[in-house]
């Protein structure tokens, strides 16, 4: 049984889950500054991999 | 992620994952069970759009998306979705018989895990080399993939502890936590990354 479903919950828990679903931004996490796709072609520009995806030892 | 970058992450982290998961199945169980492979380019397709759709959700849910939904997310995230997205995609089907192997019962969880660490080391090791760290890039790149801490006696190993959790969450229906699997994978980074500068430390001072 999944615990989150909330016709199990009691009316406390769910009156809490509302609570938290209105302050989530509060806790809401940190950006990241590094691009995926600029990480990737550094891998490609310093030679650790070929353009078409071949691993170079 | 462009597609360029998604073709990347399959050929250098995921592709060589799936290879070697397959490879090392038992003849016997292949062709005792029908094991069968997904097509690659039919995998990757419905792999990375499962990908976008939990990368979306996650964005929206724990992060401020930004003015133009420009804000990023970190590569222990990504990776999650990339774990998640493995997970609910099995690259490998086969009959469900009462008989089945070990191996072969926890192949497509291994996958999973195998598969997101990969995708994080490949991402490490690009990070290390954007930040300057070029001899620690290198250092890591040569390993080929990270290590695992070894678990107590009588335990399971680390990979197969990990395909047994998987396994199990989805046997009971539990949902998946990204953010529990983001920092698993964290912390695997940090291992790898702690135990690469203590090898470089020592054969500098050798040197």
């Amino acid at each position: 049984m999944n615990e989150n479903n909330s016709q199990t919950r009691s009316d406390d828990e769910n009156a809490y889950c509302e609570f938290l679903k209105d302050h989530a931004d509060q806790m809401l996490l940190e950006n990241s500054s590094d691009s995926i796709d600029e990480m990737l072609t550094t891998l490609v520009e310093a030679g650790f991999v070929s353009e078409t995806g071949e691993i170079i030892q | 992620m462009t597609k360029y970058s998604q073709n990347l992450l399959w050929s250098v982290g995921i592709k060589p994952v799936l290879d070697e998961i397959l490879n090392d199945l038992l003849p016997n169980d292949i062709e005792k069970f029908h094991v069968e492979r997904i097509p690659d380019e039919k995998y990757k397709a419905v792999l990375f759009q499962t990908y976008d759709e939990s990368r979306i959700y996650i964005k929206e849910h724990f992060f401020d998306v930004g003015a133009d939904d420009d804000n990023l997310i970190d590569c222990h995230k990504v990776c999650s979705c990339i774990v998640y997205s493995l997970l609910k995609n099995r690259f490998l089907v086969y009959d469900l018989r009462s008989d089945i192997s070990d191996e072969l019962l926890l192949s497509n969880y291994k996958a999973a895990f195998l598969g997101g660490t990969r995708c994080l080391f490949v991402l490490s090791v690009a990070r290390l080399q954007k930040y300057g760290k070029i001899e620690l890039a290198k250092c890591l790149w040569r390993k080929g993939a990270f290590v695992f801490p070894e678990t107590n006696k009588g335990h399971d190993s680390y990979v197969i502890g990990r395909a047994k959790s998987f396994g199990l969450n989805e046997t009971y229906d539990r949902d998946f936590d990204y953010l529990a699997c983001s920092d698993m994978l964290f912390w695997i980074e940090k291992y790898n990354l702690f135990k690469v500068k203590e090898e470089s430390g020592s054969l500098i001072r050798i040197g």
